[in-house]
This record gives structure tokens, C-alpha cells and sequence, in this order.
């Protein structure tokens, strides 16, 4: 397109408002580019001169960027608002407030390592939710997956000493089948994944309690806790390598990282990323299309299994947890995951991103025990409150594309009328 | 001050409505609205006509109080009035009959009339029987009739229309705004719903619909206002002008009404049906019953029946939507019925559904991406597994300028976001030039205007002549005599008579579509 061109369509909207002879009115600047992006974009240039996508894409690319800076915008706004909120809950020990704000950051900031240890399983569980919702599924068997991992995992290094990588190979296959039984059961019979695999958690959780309890050769007889660890194993090859004495930095981050990546590939730059997504988006028109759904649901449950499973087996296979017999609940790692993925809009890098985040309140919650009446529980709090501002994300979204201009200019309007009536 | 009064009626104001300036700028790049100065006089029936996309609904959303006009101004009855909201609409007595409605299909007639105006006694047990005697009035007064009693799913779509109406006059409308109200409606409902139309003029009733038919403008609207690309073209009395004329203002060039084709040259059979059946969804009949025929390359074959006569469930077993309980499919030859949809696709079936929201598209999805929904691992769209996003956006944009389709980004613009008609082009433009043998149509062309649909079926023409095999189910009568080489007549899923579109009329063909007659070789059990 010649540059004349350009020109003449950037001024056609000012002459034309123009028409109005009762209220002529200069469009502001906003508006004066919307026109000239509308006239350049379509009708007013003959079809076939519509020599525009240079200039299409360079509009794309400005609405993405605007629309991507809101969203981040109005992301850090919910944290900004859980946060004082979670503060301000903090009033009712008014006294010790202050120091309590400081131990909260110090911890967490003098604790960076210990940050990282949480992220990353909570990350590779985080994934799974993520990935699985990609194919508008609920992966609330994730918790499920990551125990069983946890537990297969630990028998294949105590037990049969294999190294850590086939134990976490291993682990990762009890995964991907633990999680393809919801899979399986909405595919073919279209029960709700959600009370599904909320039932097989609950089944992993007493299955791995028959095995600490029952099996010889698995839990020792003379072990009162009823828990195992790997830390007593001093033999290297069975431990999942890590890069500090704590072993706080260790392979499970990088794994993360390095996964959270190719998913983000696999979700948005493949086909079949574009059929999971296209089962996810509207399950009648991908039939249609000749897209199995049943293949892409067990699929994606496969995959999201393999995931939990690994955030599973490589948390335990580190030495530093101990798996413990428990009658009352699931593993909170997989839960904790949930969130993290809607925060982040079930978008693998947002999902990355979001879980050193949310892995940074965490372990700053546990510098709040000691002062005052504050606990680490206050953490948790704040994280749920962060959860909910997400919902207000749409919101806020909508008050910045929008609905600032036309809420200021009703104000003008109303006081207006006010004054015309007084 | 503080509130709001509603402005007095005064009879002698000229307008009822007035449009004046009224812009509307998406926060995109469109605008869609483009200072709109409209007038509607107290009691007449005011057509909006425009073509897809011209800004029709957009206008009465803002008058409904939907959207928040980025400028301009709203006089009802010679006073500027705010609407910020629909409550405001009803209070200004402006109600609206959406296009897709908006009822709650588990309520009865009469739960879903009342909804927000309900009468409750002091413990907030419901009371129907003022409420009653109230629509019971309005029914006798307008002719409209409704089992109150029936659940809205339950109701043809036709009788879910008049709850509609009924809803508005429920809370006293004197404006009543219609979004394309013909568009689901068979012939019989819309000559019912002309006729309540003036009925309701005769009361004293404003009405403004939204169309893209000229014919109905033609038959029951005063006056009418075009729109062409968001704005105004102008306001005429009906009848002042020719379909032609108001056509070309429509679309701002000329129009043929009748597509230009040539005598098809029909080559070998495409597609094969022998004694064909298929049980309907709720699986207690047969919807299509020991049918045959053929498709050859070169034609296009239509099916012609009246909704629910079986045509659906046909191509849907053709497509592989739907399980076959008997018969044979023979595509090229080879037998298909068994096949999976993935392959029958390969094997070279298009196939433009007549569901477009439920099967045609995924609305969440950008338009480039609707463009390849059945061929991603298509060579030209993706490479070893990953999408060439490129390639898909050159095709894509070729697409867009080909079929005309108008969206505010272009090809990354979110499809649930465009109108329905642009929408529809999509689908249609993405069937037909996929390289295949068989294209299953089935009312490729609704929702369209004039515009669009002579371009569509010029294509479908084309295709024919290159030689695609065509099967075309179509409600609309004119569109089957203006397009298709062969027609079958369809009743109860059964053949009934298979004509020349050149040497029968409206009227034989819909003694054989009632079933009142049939054919002496359809008449055999299968009998092909």
C-alpha cells in the first residue's frame, strides 16, 4: 500500500463526523485511530487493492500488547488486593503487625531456595491441572496421581534399588494409569471427571495405606511412624540428583522449567495441541471435524497423569520427605496445583510464572509463625484471596478496555443535568 | 433531582423514536454504528435492512440499552432519554425479541411471561391469577395464542416466538424491537407472525425489525431504513422501490437474483444411497426410511421436505454425525457407512452443517484457525506435527477477501465476536474449497443476505462445474430452483417424487413435500 493511501484513509473520518450539523464534535484520539485502523482494515478501500496485512498485523499486534499488558496489569492488581486484604486480616493482632509484614518478606526472601523446593512439584502438578484443562477437563485427580507416583517411586528405590531415572519412569506410568481411569470413564460413559477422580484419589490414598501397612517387605516392622523415607539410602545412583547440600535446588525445577515450555509448544503450536484445544473449545464440531474426542480426553488425562506423576516421584525421590501413613487426607501438593492453573489461565508459561509466585507466599507464610498470634495459615488465607481477585480479573479487564471512558463521561453528563435542573 | 422521571407521552410528538447521531465504536478497530440519524414514527412498522454486519443489531442494542452508544443521542417521544440498561428499555416501554431467545426452557409459557414481573402474596408464594386474566386480554386482543401451560422446550419455535411477544406486551411495550424474527421460522410461522404484526400496529404499536428480506419489507413494513456498512443509507416509504433498487442500496452494487448457470453436465454417480435408514435422535422412528438415490459429478441434487422430515438425519448418516440401522452409503464406490468421520472426510466428503454454532465452527477459536478445522496435519498447514501459523494466516486472509467476510481483526479476530452471517461464510468458504468429490449443503445460505447469498450459491456453482457432486437440503424454496439440477421431494423420510426444477412449480412440489401425493415408482417399498 503506497503511503497516500494511508493517508487518505487516516483522514476520511474527520470530514465525515463533520455531518452532524447539529453537534460537531472532534473525535479524541483514541477514536480518530480506531477509525483509521477500521478504514484501513476493511470496507472502505476497494476488495482487491486490500494490499493490508503489514498494517493488519502491525493493529494485531498493537491490540495484543495492549490487551497482554491489561491482563498482567490486572493480574498484579488481584495479587496487590489479596495481599492487603491478607494484611490487613493481620489487624487482629494489631500490635505486631508491622514486624509481622517484615518477617513475612524477610522469610521469604532469605528463603529463595526453599521457594524453589516448593515450585517445583508444585509446578509439574500445576501443569498437569493446566494441561488437562487445555482439553476442558478438571484434573482434580491430580493429588491421586501425584501420591501413587510418591509411592511407587519410593518402593522402586527402597525396594528394588533401580536408579532414580527408571524409578521415575516407572512412577510416571502408575500415574498416567491412575489418571487415565477418569479418562477412560469419560470417554466412554461420560461421567463427570470431577467425582471420579476425586474417588480414585481417595482409592490411591488407602491403596498406598494397604501397602504401608500391609505388604511385608514394603514398610519395615520395626518402623513406628509408619512412614518411609529415602534418607536413609545413602547410595546416590537411587536419589534424584540435586545441585545443594539441602538439596533445595535440585533436577525438579529444571524438569519443570524445560517441561512447562514444550507444553506451552505442544498446547498452542501443534495440531495436536490445536485438537485437544478444539475438543476443549466445542466436543459436536471436533467430531464433526473428524477429531476423535475420546482419544484426546484419555489422551490428555494420560498426559496430565504423567505430569502429577512426575512432580510425585520426583519430590520424594529427592530424600528429603518422608511418605507417612494418613487415614484422614490427600495429599495437599496436587490441590495446591488447582489454582496455580486458573490464576495463570491454564497457560503453561503463566502456570511457571505463577508457581514461583504462589510458592513465595508459601514459604514467606511459615516466617509468620512465632510472631505474635500469626501462623503460617495466613499464607494460605492470602492465596484464596488472590484466588478470588482473579475472578475480579475480567472485571478489571473490562474497566481498563472500556469502561473507563464511558463511566468519566457519564459522571460529566449526569452533573450536567444536575446543574441545568438547579 | 436524582430520579429519573419517564417522559410523558405526548401524542402530538411526531417520533416515537428518534436516532439522532447515534456512533458506535468497538474497542477494537470497528466501528459499527457510524452516526445514525433514524426517525420512527408512532405506530408504524419500521423495517431495518442492511446485510450482514452493516451494524442492525448493534443499533437496536443500544436502543434496547445492551450497549452504551460511544455517541449520539435517544429521543423517545421528542425527549432525550438514557438507556443504560434493559430494565431502563422496559420502563421507557421499548422491548426486545431477541434473535436467539431468551427464555428459560424448563419454565411454562406462563412462568417464563411473568419472570421479573411476578405478584407474590406476603409469605412470597407466587400468584398467577391477575397475571392470568392479563395475558389472557392480550391473547384475545392480538391473536396470539399459547398453551400457557406447556414448558418452553416442549413449544415449537414458532410458539416460543409469541411468549416473546407476549412477554413484551406483558410489561405494557409500546416499542417492540424484532432481531431477524423470520430467520427460524418455516413459511407458515412467518405469514403468522405478519399477520400479528399488523395486529399490533392496529393497536397502537410501534414496531422495528430487523431483516434482510426484502419480501417481507415488501409485505408488511411501512416504511424501511438501509444500512450499509454501519451507516444510514436512508429512509423510504415501502413499495417506492424495486427489489433490485433496494437490494443495491443494500449492498452499494448490483445484485442478480438469479444465479447465472449453465446445463450441468452430470458424470459418473459420487454418491450411492441404497435403502437407507436411520433412526431419528429419540431413536422410536425411522427419520429416514428405505431411501435411494444418486448423486453424479457435475449436479446438484436437492432434498426438499419440510423441517423434521428426515433431510437432517440424511446427511448427518452421510457425513457420519449419525449411526445408519440399515442400508448401504457408497462414496466412489467404496462403502462408507461404517467408516469414521476422519476418513470419510479423507475419502472426500465437504460437508456444511446446518447446526453452524454446534458442529460448523469453535467459536473460540480465531477465524484462521476455523479455516483448517478438518485438516490441520494438511501438508500446506502444518509440518511434521507443527502448525505453520504462516501459511494458515496467508490462507486465511485469501479466504477473508474471497467470501467477503467482515470482522473487526481480520483473521486472528475471535469467531464468537462476528455475526452470524459472516460467521456462516466461514464455513461455507472453507467446505467448498477443500479439494472434494461430495459436498453435502445444508442451508448454506441462512442467516445471509442478499449480497452474500448470491455469491454462495455462484460458488456452489462453480464447484458444481468442476465437476464436485452436490446434495443440497435447503428449507428455502428459492434457493433449490435457483441452484439445484434435480429435486427430490422428501415426506416422513421417504421420497416422493423426483422433479425438474425448470418444469414444476411451488405448488406441485409442496403436494408432494405434504405427502398428498407421491410418485408411482417411489411408491414401492424402496423402490428407487
Amino acid at each position: 500500500m503506497k503511503a497516500t493511501d494511508i493517508n487518505a484513509a487516516l483522514n476520511a473520518p474527520l470530514s465525515y463526523l463533520d455531518g452532524n450539523p447539529k453537534k460537531p464534535r472532534k473525535l479524541n484520539k483514541w477514536e480518530y485511530r480506531n477509525l483509521a485502523a477500521y478504514r484501513l482494515l476493511t470496507s472502505s478501500l476497494p476488495v482487491g487493492e486490500n494490499e493490508n496485512s503489514l498494517s493488519e498485523r502491525k493493529a494485531h499486534r498493537r491490540f495484543f500488547i495492549k490487551s497482554m499488558g491489561i491482563t498482567i496489569l490486572s493480574s498484579i492488581l488481584c495479587i496487590a488486593f489479596g495481599l492487603l486484604l491478607g494484611f490487613l486480616l493481620m489487624l487482629m493482632d494489631p500490635s505486631h503487625i508491622g514486624t509481622g509484614i517484615q518477617s513475612f518478606f524477610s522469610y521469604g526472601i532469605n528463603n529463595l531456595p526453599r521457594v524453589i523446593y516448593t515450585a517445583g512439584p508444585l509446578l509439574l502438578c500445576a501443569l498437569s491441572v493446566g494441561f488437562c484443562y487445555k482439553c476442558g477437563l478438571f484434573n482434580i485427580g491430580a493429588p491421586g496421581q501425584y501420591m501413587i507416583a510418591g509411592m511407587v517411586s519410593i518402593i522402586c528405590a527402597l525396594n528394588l534399588h533401580l536408579p532414580w531415572f527408571v524409578s521415575i519412569l516407572i512412577a510416571m506410568a502408575s500415574g498416567a494409569l491412575v489418571g487415565s481411569i477418569p479418562g477412560l470413564l469419560k470417554a466412554y460413559f461420560n461421567i463427570n471427571e470431577v467425582i471420579t477422580s476425586i474417588m480414585v484419589n481417595w482409592i490411591v490414598l488407602f491403596v498406598n495405606n494397604v501397602l504401608l501397612n500391609n505388604v511385608p517387605g514394603v514398610l519395615n516392622e520395626k518402623n513406628p511412624t509408619k512412614s518411609l523415607a529415602l534418607s536413609t539410602v545413602g547410595d546416590p545412583l537411587v536419589m534424584l540428583p540435586s545441585f545443594t547440600s539441602d538439596k533445595y535446588i535440585n533436577l525438579t525445577i529444571v524438569i519443570g522449567i524445560v517441561l512447562a515450555v514444550v507444553l506451552f509448544f505442544v498446547v498452542f503450536k501443534t495440531t495436536f495441541g490445536y485438537r485437544l484445544r478444539a475438543v476443549g473449545f466445542n466436543r459436536d464440531a471436533a467430531r464433526y471435524a473428524g477429531i476423535s474426542s475420546k482419544r484426546n480426553i484419555i489422551l490428555s488425562f494420560v498426559v496430565g497423569g504423567l505430569l502429577a506423576g512426575l512432580g510425585g516421584a520426583c519430590f520424594y525421590l529427592l530424600g528429603n520427605a518422608q511418605y507417612t501413613y494418613n487415614i484422614s487426607s490427600v495429599d495437599q501438593m496436587g490441590f495446591d496445583a488447582i489454582p496455580i492453573a486458573l490464576l495463570a489461565n491454564n497457560n503453561p508459561i503463566g502456570i511457571l510464572f505463577t508457581t514461583f509466585f504462589i510458592s513465595f507466599i508459601k514459604v514467606s507464610g511459615i516466617g509468620l509463625q512465632g510472631v505474635g498470634t500469626y501462623n503460617d495459615k495466613f499464607a494460605e488465607i492470602m492465596i484464596a484471596l488472590i484466588l478470588y481477585g482473579s475472578a475480579f480479573a475480567v472485571l478489571i479487564n473490562t474497566v481498563f478496555l472500556k469502561g473507563g471512558r464511558t463511566l468519566k463521561k457519564g459522571k460529566k453528563e449526569k452533573e450536567g443535568k444536575e446543574n441545568g435542573n438547579a | 433531582m436524582a430520579t429519573e422521571t419517564l417522559p410523558a407521552v405526548r401524542k402530538n410528538a411526531p417520533y416515537v423514536i428518534e436516532f439522532d447521531g447515534i456512533t458506535k465504536v468497538f474497542n477494537g478497530t470497528l466501528v459499527a454504528n457510524d452516526n445514525i440519524h433514524i426517525q420512527v414514527r408512532r405506530g408504524e412498522i419500521h423495517a431495518l435492512l442492511g446485510e450482514n454486519g452493516a451494524g442492525k443489531s448493534t443499533l437496536m442494542s443500544i436502543l434496547f440499552g445492551l450497549l452504551p452508544p460511544t455517541s449520539g443521542r435517544l429521543l423517545l417521544n421528542g425527549e432525550e432519554i438514557r438507556v443504560k440498561n434493559p430494565n431502563d428499555a422496559n420502563r421507557f416501554g421499548i422491548g426486545m425479541v431477541h434473535q436467539h431467545f431468551m427464555l428459560i426452557d424448563v419454565f411454562t409459557g406462563l412462568e417464563n411471561i411473568v419472570l421479573g414481573h411476578e405478584d407474590a402474596n406476603r409469605l412470597g408464594f407466587l400468584k398467577y391469577r391477575k397475571a392470568k386474566e392479563k395475558i389472557q386480554r392480550l391473547m384475545d386482543t392480538y391473536g396470539l395464542h399459547v398453551d400457557l401451560r406447556k414448558k418452553v422446550q416442549d413449544m415449537t419455535v414458532g410458539m416460543q416466538q409469541k411468549v416473546e411477544i407476549l412477554k413484551m406486551l406483558y410489561r405494557d411495550s409500546d416499542v417492540l424491537i424484532f432481531d431477524e424474527p423470520t430467520a427460524v421460522l418455516t413459511a407458515d410461522e412467518i405469514e403468522d407472525l405478519m399477520k400479528i404484526f399488523r395486529m399490533l400496529k392496529n393497536e397502537g404499536k410501534t414496531i422495528l425489525f430487523i431483516t434482510h428480506k426484502l419480501n417481507e419489507v415488501r409485505e408488511v413494513a411501512d416504511r424501511f431504513t438501509i444500512l450499509r456498512k454501519g451507516r444510514a443509507i436512508g429512509t423510504y416509504e415501502s413499495g417506492k422501490l424495486t427489489n433490485e433498487e433496494m437490494a443495491e442500496l443494500m449492498v452499494g452494487h448490483k445484485v442478480d437474483f438469479t444465479t447465472p448457470k449453465g446445463e450441468a453436465h452430470p458424470g459418473e454417480i459420487v454418491l450411492r444411497i441404497e435403502n437407507l435408514q436411520v433412526k431419528s435422535a429419540e431413536g422410536n422412528k425411522l427419520a429416514v426410511d428405505n431411501l435411494s438415490l444418486d448423486v453424479r459429478r457435475g449436479e446438484v441434487v436437492s432434498v426438499l421436505g419440510i423441517d423434521g422430515n428426515g433431510q437432517e438425519e440424511l446427511v448427518n448418516a452421510i457425513a457420519g454425525l449419525q449411526k445408519t440401522k440399515g442400508g448401504r452409503i457408497f462414496l466412489n464406490g467404496k462403502a462408507i457407512e461404517h467408516l469414521s468421520i476422519k476418513k470419510r472426510n479423507r475419502l472426500g466428503i465437504s460437508h456444511i452443517p446446518g447446526d453452524r454454532h454446534r458442529y460448523g465452527l469453535i467459536l473460540d477459536y480465531s477465524v484462521m484457525y476455523n479455516f483448517i478445522q478438518e485438516m490441520p496435519e494438511n501438508a500446506t498447514f502444518s509440518n511434521k506435527g507443527f502448525l505453520k501459523e504462516r501459511a494458515i494466516k496467508d490462507y486465511s486472509d485469501e479466504m477473508i477477501r474471497k467470501y467477503d467476510i467482515r470482522s473487526s481483526m481480520g483473521s486472528y479476530t475471535l469467531t464468537r465476536t462476528m455475526s452470524g452471517g459472516n460467521q456462516q461464510k466461514i464455513i461455507v468458504g472453507r467446505e467448498i474449497e477443500r479439494d472434494t468429490d461430495l459436498l453435502l449443503c445444508v442451508q448454506p445460505t441462512r442467516g445471509l443476505d442478499v449480497g452474500a447469498i448470491s455469491t454462495i450459491h455462484k460458488e456452489i456453482i462453480k464447484a458444481r462445474d468442476e465437476g464436485k457432486a452436490i446434495l443440497l437440503v435447503s428449507l428455502e424454496l428459492d434457493e433449490v430452483f435457483d441452484i439445484a439440477d434435480t429435486i427430490y421431494t422428501l415426506f416422513e423420510g421417504r421420497i416422493t417424487g423426483r422433479f425438474n426444477p425448470k418444469e414444476t412449480t411451488y405448488k406441485e412440489l409442496g403436494l408432494y413435500m405434504s405427502g398428498a401425493k407421491c410418485q408411482d415408482e417411489f411408491r414401492k417399498e424402496g423402490g428407487r
